[in-house]
This record gives C-alpha cells, sequence and structure tokens, in this order.
C-alpha cells in the first residue's frame, strides 16, 4: 500500500466517523453515514473503499464513539442495527470483488452502487431478523428496516456520486 | 455542525495515574470485555455492579467527573429516547399508568432504565479508554492485538497507523468545514431555510472545496512521512515499547471476575429483571 492511500484512506474513514455522528432525531433517525459510504464509493477505488469502512467500523470497534449517535463497541455491531455496519464493509468487498473478477464487466456501472446498497440491506434485514430471533415476520421487518429508509437512501447516493464526481483528483 | 462542537473523539487528558500507567493493550481488552459484559448484564445488581467497577476505574483515573459528564451531553436526547421506546413498548408486570390506549407497565420503567444506563456506562468506559491512553499508545496497543490477524493477510501495522491519522484528521475536518460554511454564509448561501432538496444541495458549496483542500492536506501528509523514510510497517521500530506489569495483570484478572459474574448471574437467571418486578 502507497503512503498516499494511507491517508486518503484514514480521511474517508474519519470522514464517515463525523457524518456518522450527525444525527437529526425523528421517529427514523435521520443520519449521513449511508451519504459518507457512498460518497467513499464514489473518491476511493473499490480497495481502498474497502479499506476504509473497515477502518471506520474497526475505529468504532475499538470504543471510539463513531458510530450513530456516539456509540462504540462490539455491542453495537452484534446490535439489532450491526448488520448495516458491517454489510457496509461487505458490500464494498463485494463490489471489490466483482469488479477484479470482471463478472460485470458488461454492466452499467452507474448500476454498482445500488448493487451495493441492495447487498447492504439485505445483510443488515436478515441479521435484524436474527439477532431480534424471529420475533418479527418477514413483511415485518421489511416494513420496519428497509421502507422508511429507501427514499432517503437512494436521494443521498445520488447526491454522493454526484458531489464525489466534483472532488475527484 | 453546531452539534458536533463538544465532540472530544480521541482527546487525550494527561495525568498521572495508575489507570494512564496501564499498558494500552491490557486496556483496550479490558474495554472489550466490559463492553460484552454489559451486554450480558441481565439485571438491576448486575448493572449497579457495572456501574461501581465503572466509578471504580473513574476515581483510580483521576479524570475530573466533569469532563465524563460532558461527554455524555451529545447523547441525552439518545439517553431519553431509549427511555421512553422501551417504558412504552414493555407490556411487562403491573400497568402503572394507563390514560385511553396508552399504558405504562412497571416491567417498561425498570427495563427503560436499565437501557438508559446500558447507553451511558458504554460511552463513560468507552470514552475513558481514550481520554488516558495517548494515541501513539493506542495504536501501537491495537497494532499487537491486530497481528495476529497479519496471517489472514491484514496489513496490521498499516490499519493501526490509519487509524492514528484518521482519529486526527476527525477535528481538521470539522474546523475546516466550520470556516467553509462561515466562508460561504459570508458569501450569501443559505444553509438553514429550504426543504430537504434544497438543504440537500446546500451541502454542495460545502463539501466540494472541503474535499478538495482535504485531499490536498492527505497528499501532504503522505509526502511528509514519505520525506522522513516513512516505509511501512516493515522492521520499523519504536521509540517506547510497551510494557506490561503485575497492575495489567490484575486489571484484567478483576475485569474477567466481573464478566464471569454477569455471565453467572445471567445463566441462573438470579438477577432478571422479571424477578425484580
Amino acid at each position: 500500500m502507497k503512503t498516499a492511500d494511507l491517508t486518503r484512506i484514514a480521511l474517508m474513514a474519519a470522514f464517515i466517523s463525523i457524518c456518522s455522528l450527525v444525527v437529526i432525531p425523528g421517529l427514523v433517525p435521520f443520519t449521513l453515514q449511508t451519504f459518507a459510504v457512498f460518497f467513499t464509493f464514489g473518491v476511493l477505488n473499490s480497495k481502498q473503499s474497502t479499506y476504509a469502512i473497515g477502518l471506520y467500523l474497526l475505529l468504532g470497534l475499538v470504543g471510539l464513539p463513531v458510530f450513530s449517535g456516539f456509540t462504540s463497541g462490539i455491542g453495537q455491531l452484534l446490535g439489532p442495527t450491526g448488520g448495516y455496519l458491517w454489510g457496509f464493509l461487505a458490500a464494498a468487498y463485494a463490489l471489490h470483488w466483482l469488479k477484479k473478477s470482471k463478472a460485470l464487466a458488461g454492466l452499467n456501472k452507474r448500476v454498482l452502487p445500488y448493487l451495493a446498497l441492495a447487498i447492504c440491506y439485505a445483510l443488515g434485514s436478515s441479521w435484524f431478523y436474527l439477532q431480534q430471533g424471529g420475533k418479527f415476520g418477514f413483511g415485518k421487518v421489511i416494513m420496519l428496516t428497509i421502507l422508511p429508509f429507501i427514499i432517503p437512501d437512494l436521494i443521498k447516493i445520488e447526491l454522493a456520486l454526484n458531489l464525489s464526481k466534483r472532488v475527484k483528483v | 455542525m453546531n452539534m458536533l462542537q463538544g465532540v472530544t473523539i480521541g482527546q487525550y487528558y494527561p495525568l498521572d495515574s495508575q489507570i494512564h500507567k496501564m499498558d494500552a493493550r491490557f486496556k483496550i481488552g479490558m474495554i472489550f470485555i466490559y463492553v460484552i459484559a454489559l451486554f450480558t448484564a441481565s439485571g438491576p445488581f448486575a448493572y449497579s455492579l457495572l456501574a461501581l467497577f465503572a466509578l471504580a476505574v473513574i476515581a483510580l483515573s483521576k479524570i475530573p467527573f466533569k469532563i465524563i459528564l460532558k461527554g455524555l451531553k451529545p447523547i441525552l436526547w439518545i439517553i431519553g429516547f431509549t427511555l421512553i421506546l422501551h417504558t412504552f413498548s414493555t407490556k411487562e408486570g403491573f400497568i402503572v399508568w394507563q390514560w385511553s390506549r396508552f399504558s405504562i407497565y412497571s416491567g417498561g420503567i425498570v427495563r427503560g432504565i436499565m437501557m438508559g444506563f446500558r447507553l451511558i456506562l458504554l460511552l463513560s468506559i468507552t470514552s475513558l479508554l481514550t481520554l488516558t491512553t495517548t494515541p501513539i499508545d493506542l495504536t501501537d496497543g491495537l497494532e499487537v492485538l491486530l497481528s495476529p490477524f497479519k496471517k489472514l493477510g491484514l496489513p496490521a501495522h498499516e490499519l493501526a497507523m490509519m487509524m492514528t491519522i484518521a482519529l486526527r484528521f476527525v477535528p481538521t475536518l470539522i474546523e475546516e468545514a466550520d470556516k467553509i460554511i462561515k466562508a460561504q454564509t459570508a458569501r450569501g448561501a443559505d444553509f438553514e431555510s429550504g426543504g430537504f432538496i434544497a438543504r440537500a444541495k446546500s451541502l454542495i458549496p460545502i463539501l466540494v472545496p472541503l474535499f478538495i483542500s482535504a485531499f490536498r492536506r492527505a497528499d501532504d501528509l503522505a509526502m511528509a512521512m514519505e520525506a522522513r523514510c516513512y516505509r511501512g510497517g516493515e522492521n520499523r521500530t519504536k521509540m517506547k515499547e510497551l510494557k506490561s506489569g503485575k497492575r495489567d495483570y490484575l486489571g484484567l484478572s478483576v475485569m474477567v471476575l466481573v464478566f464471569l459474574l454477569m455471565l453467572t448471574l445471567r445463566i441462573t437467571g438470579f438477577d432478571s429483571w422479571q424477578a425484580w418486578l
């Protein structure tokens, strides 16, 4: 890894940490975390983004209050919404892997972020389902974890991708 | 960005105390166990014990209580929200209060207080780690703890180095964003009004200059590191080696004992919160 990669990855991990702390309270808490993650996908390459997200999770895992609402620790990663956190990492790695294996060579690049979001939702919601010990049914899980978020998330992704094009250096 | 003004992520509070002198590796390990213990805790007795333990550690660290409380301020509304959510959603115990369709059960109150407590303990104990450990010690400790994963291809040294840099970038980014917001406001930009789309659009004149300067900064830092002959973790020596002693083993043993106690309480169900109703 080049030294310049090191500092850029660190920068993006710091950005994701800051964005996760900005919470606008409400029935469905609104954070800029998703925005920051997809912004990272936009400005770094797939391997670097995987590292940046991994680094962010590691910062939280060690106990720095970087997860939404100033929380941290393994408890958050294993908690009901933890699946979305490591879902980001899995999505980033999946994108990296797909790019490397050229499995999606013919696919329009615009689709990739949405694919990442889908992976993230799938992992996050299945984890929520398992973590709650099947307390909620399948439909209820989707109602609780996907429906209220999907439109804001899509807007955040669009915004992140457009912005990242402008700052790409 | 006003709500980020009080953020003290990774702030170090230099003092001479037993906790400050502890080996960073052990401190990280202890926090890890504490957080797991916190999630194993099953009832009021377990929580009081963990709170006592946290208070003892804070007292030993000599860090003014005011600082810890200040760190809790940004999560006050989250604690309140947790309390209310659990109070209303738990339907166990006896009804304490009822008004048309809403009712509060005794179990809800107990559970709400417990969950609020969990958040407070989680944040105060984790902030204690960075308050009592210098960033260098913290990353050195992490590097050691991550090194077993080297076999899986994880670059332990690079990850630890990036964590230090990321921590340093957090206040830089916040300051820089603040400056840009002020500069754009002086030029007549409006960040306060408008709907969702207008507000989202108002991010553009902040984030574009922020990132152009931040990336330049990151590249400058990389160049400065290379100019000082930084070339990764291979054969790199340290000015201060981490040392562990009696203090560290004692601390870790106490922590493990507390965890085992939590586990026993949970398995036997002696302290389950339902039993307290």
